[in-house]
């Protein structure tokens, strides 16, 4: 096991690095520059040219693949715009896009996981049909809109909540935070009552009653173990999609994580910006489906018995 | 603890009705007004083809029917006393595993694969005797291992079932059942998905539980020889019915019902030469169009038109021998062997 | 020759009322029946679009009526400089729904191809599913946005970019569904009676993997659609002249206190046409396969 997961770290780093090929030739291979992104129209060509001279967007496309490779190993990697190190920016930024991101998705998760245990363990019910017609509604509702009405209706017409920034304390998470939960919630709770119904209607769950488990035991012990695995890869696959996703909503109410500072990057042609930010993602991406090897092995006695 | 006399039944099930709801308009009838009685110690067959009710009946016992779906509208189902349609599901609990124990047809699926054997038989234990010690359940199921005859108990503790055969599991699912010391043992075909040299055993391996345990037992199942085997009494099933009932070789000597003989008459017997085998013509009905009257009238050579009207009285063939055909009556009272 | 039509008309009939089955099944739920008539309903104003509102109306004001409320002229009121709402609606249903189809269709051309090179070629496959697993890694949202950055977001572009996006996802799921089918039974007799890759191809695999597909590929144009919305709302997709939704509501954002209605009415928009696709595919799904779990 341990082999194993020593093995899949190691193909991350080809992995990695063909993310940020792929991005990097995007970039470069397209038409734009960065002075032509940033400075005003009626700019010189040869100020232009001598700009992006300056920035490093000059010469040939291997180069300055080298530099940007350079610059990441030894963490300094120079902004287009502001000339200053990335990681630093990132820094600051980071933490905001993970607090939202990440207080989102757990509350998506622990809602959603429990709506549709709920929904399985009371299939048919009023409970489930109402919880389904919710759910199939909100499904259909994109975390944008969600966050537009909440603005509409908390920050314009109530004027309880802020509608952009982060100077209202706790108040400014409020909104962003529950547009990704209720975002969240339908797809974690449909997938959970179908896995959960699938496990109930294992014969081992028969068996599990025939001894005298409790309902209860039954379908904590038994049903839920077994339905966890498409749960888990929901979850964690879902979790990397939250991170990118958060560009959306703090676009919307402006918060400065680093979906923000993406988008502003993409814009500007700010091409070490956006390889670097692809990089964070498709990273965290990828320790997440590690994360998800290893939960696999720890239940699953079938695939740990694989890697033996 | 029991309020049971000695000399009665250990079950009795009296005049069990199971229906099954599909839908709101859609009521399907699984089992109708069967009745039958288990003695202490005693092994009742319930012989039948697939789709005929047996497995309902059985499940019926430990209320182990789909819940959302199936409805109980007559009948009662009599263990030490207690009605087991109408306790509470806590007192159910209390006695499957317990009292009552039960296996079933496909040992590969029957077990939790995301637990070892160990785990799972210690849970057996665990959940009717709480307080017991781990070391003590763990000698326990140890011992339960080791009595249906699989070497290295202790390896086979650790093992998860997808390590294991159908035989091994089928072993381990006796084991667990055994594990109370149940007064009755629910056997839904345990052999049928095994090959042929492990259901031998496996069958050999419960007669022996069954002698040193005084275990009653009910054996489903669609194999005429395993019944022949096993069970004291048999009880014929067609179309969610009862249609004979007696001692195993009284029935199978001189059966009385027609599709009692049908079925007998298509298995080969030792002094088989070769000739073709009769066969009952048509199949089993599916429970949507379950013919009227006597579930078996489409198919029955002696079918007149009363058969397709209502299902018939039982009557008594011979001391504890019944059956229920309206043939019977034109044969007159005491020329019930048709 | 006799014993040939008949087997043929044995199998035509058969066809026929599992066909009639599945519309039977489909027609018993009510939730997707609504989501039917919502997708008329659109598919009519994509046809009509000129014939109920003249493509005039989208761009022309009505300088005596700015940010009116709902009235007979303007059915569903107008703007800040009096375009009309109801007609940028009902043209932005071409645009918006068009992107979710177009895009739907062209990765689902492209991912199939893909698929059906990997399930039938060992080879191709690992090579395949290692660019693949490189696509997945890059967020979706990221790629997307780089590529819209640099191309900007016209129509076209943005189809182009959905497509892009959605291939791996559509490549892995229809590689599953073939692989499956490939496995079974049926196919292992087609091979060992000599059936041709071409022929195993039409007339073995692809009837079956189809059902699987047709639900994946409806869900899929809700969900391209709500991407499309998304993308123009945020300003990287179609820009705000046009009547796309997400380029209205991206164009309302300015108005939240003035004219609420802005947001209101395109927002529903997309809801509802997303929520009737998705009850259409869920009804689909149910219908073709009775068996399956909700």
């Amino acid at each position: 096991m341990g082999k194993y997961i020593i093995k899949r770290i190691l193909y991350m780093i080809p992995m990695l690095f063909c993310v940020i090929l792929v991005i990097f030739l995007i970039m470069n291979l397209t038409p734009g520059d960065p002075a032509s992104n940033i400075l005003p129209i009626t700019t010189q060509q040869s100020v232009k040219d001598a700009y992006n001279a300056s920035v490093g967007y000059t010469g040939p496309l291997g180069l300055r693949f080298l530099n940007y490779l350079k610059g990441l190993f030894s963490g300094n990697i120079l902004s287009y715009t502001t000339r200053e190190n990335i990681f630093g920016e990132l820094a600051i930024r980071f933490p905001i896009t993970l607090r939202v991101g990440l207080i989102g998705f757990l509350l998506a998760a622990i809602i959603g996981v429990s709506l549709g245990i709920l929904s399985a363990v009371k299939q048919y019910s009023f409970v489930d049909t109402a919880l389904t017609v919710v759910a199939v509604f909100f499904g259909s509702v994109p975390a944008f809109l969600i966050a537009t009405a909440g603005v509409l209706l908390f920050s314009v017409r109530l004027g309880v909540l802020p509608s952009f920034g982060l100077n209202a304390g706790i108040k400014s998470y409020i909104m962003p935070v529950a547009a990704l939960t209720i975002s969240g919630i339908p797809v974690i709770s449909r997938m959970t009552r179908s896995s959960m119904l699938s496990a109930l209607n294992q014969d081992y769950i028969r068996t599990a009653r025939a001894k005298g488990c409790s309902e209860r035991r039954v379908i904590w012990n038994h049903a839920l173990k077994n339905a966890s695995l498409p749960i888990i890869t929901l979850l964690l696959t879902g979790f990397a999609g939250v991170l990118g996703g958060s560009v959306i909503v703090e676009q919307i109410f402006s918060l400065p994580g680093i979906g923000l500072y993406m988008l502003q990057a993409m814009n500007a042609k700010n091409v070490p910006v956006v390889m670097t930010c692809a990089l964070l993602l498709a990273f965290i991406f990828m320790v997440a489906m590690v994360l998800m090897d290893i939960f696999f092995a720890l239940i699953d006695p079938k695939i740990r018995a694989r890697y033996k | 603890m029991t309020n049971t006399t000695d000399n009665g039944p250990l079950l009795e099930v009296r005049n069990l009705s199971v229906d099954f709801r599909i839908d709101r308009k859609t009521i399907l009838h699984a089992v109708r007004e069967v009745s039958f009685t288990v003695g202490s110690g005693e092994t009742l067959g319930i012989l039948g083809e697939s789709g005929c009710g047996k497995s309902v009946t059985c499940m019926s016992i430990l209320q182990l029917n789909p819940a959302r779906t199936t409805i109980y509208p007559a009948g009662e189902i009599l263990f030490e006393g207690k009605d087991l349609l109408r306790i509470s599901p806590k007192e159910m609990q209390h006695i499957r595993g317990n009292r009552v124990s039960m296996i079933f047809q496909e040992p590969m699926t029957a077990m939790n694969p995301l637990y070892t054997i160990g785990t799972q038989l210690m849970e057996a234990v665990r959940l009717h005797r709480p307080g017991i010690a781990k070391a003590e359940a763990r000698e326990l199921v140890l011992e339960a291992i080791a009595s249906v005859r699989i070497p290295n108990p202790d390896r086979i503790f650790d093992t998860y079932p997808f390590a294991l055969s159908g035989g091994m599991l089928q072993r381990c699912m006796i084991a667990m059942a055994m594990l109370a010391r149940p007064k009755l043992l629910i056997c839904d075909e345990p052999t049928t998905a095994l090959d042929v040299t492990i259901q031998a055993q496996v069958l050999e391996l419960m007669n022996e539980l069954k002698e040193k345990e005084k275990t009653s037992i009910i054996f489903v199942t669609h194999d005429l020889g395993v019944i022949n085997e096993m069970a004291d009494r048999v009880m014929v099933m067609y179309g969610g019915r009862k249609c004979e009932e007696g001692e195993t070789a009284e029935v199978f000597l001189h059966p009385a019902h027609p599709y009692t003989k049908g079925l007998i008459a298509s298995h080969p017997s030792p002094d088989y030469t070769g000739r073709r085998l009769p066969t009952i013509p048509g199949g089993v009905p599916s429970l949507k169009d379950m013919p009227k009257g006597c579930p078996f009238n489409n198919r029955c050579s002696l079918a007149t038109e009363k058969c397709a009207g209502t299902f018939p009285e039982y009557r008594e063939i011979s001391e504890d021998h019944l059956a229920g055909c309206f043939a019977l009556e034109q044969q007159g009272e005491n020329h019930g062997r048709v | 020759m006799r014993e040939k039509k008949l087997k043929e008309t044995i199998q035509a009939t058969r066809t026929r009322s599992m066909a009639r089955d599945v519309v039977k099944r489909f027609f018993r739920n009510k939730a997707a029946v609504f989501g039917l008539i919502v997708i008329l309903v659109v598919l009519f104003f994509i046809i009509f679009a000129n014939v109920i509102a003249p493509k005039e109306l989208v761009t022309a004001y009505d300088v005596r009526a700015r940010m009116a409320g709902p009235s007979a002229e303007h059915l569903f009121g107008t703007d800040n400089i009096g375009r009309d709402t109801f007609a940028r609606i009902v043209h932005g249903t071409r645009i918006t729904v068009g992107i979710g189809v177009g895009a739907t269709l062209l990765s689902l051309v492209l991912g199939a191809i893909l698929a059906a090179v990997c399930a039938l070629f060992r080879k191709a496959d690992m090579v395949i599913m290692r660019i693949v697993d490189v696509w997945n890694c890059i967020p979706a949202i990221l790629l997307a946005l780089v590529l819209l950055a640099v191309f900007g977001g016209s129509v076209g572009n943005l189809i182009a970019t959905l497509a892009i996006v959605n291939i791996p996802g559509f490549t892995a799921r229809i590689r599953s569904v073939l692989l499956n089918i490939v496995e079974q039974d049926y196919i292992q007799a087609a091979r060992i009676s000599g059936t041709g890759t071409g022929r195993l191809v039409l007339r073995h695999i692809l009837p079956n993997a189809v059902n699987t597909i047709i639900v994946d590929a409806t869900m899929t144009i809700s969900a391209m659609m709500l991407s499309a919305a998304g993308l123009s709302f945020i300003g990287m997709g179609v820009s705000p002249p046009s009547p796309e939704w997400g380029a209205m509501l991206n164009y309302a954002t300015e108005y939240y206190r003035t004219n609420p209605m802005l947001l209101i009415i395109p927002g529903a928009a997309v809801v509802i046409t997303a929520l009737a696709i998705n009850l259409f595919g869920d009804g689909l799904r149910d219908a073709l396969d009775p068996k399956s779990l909700k």
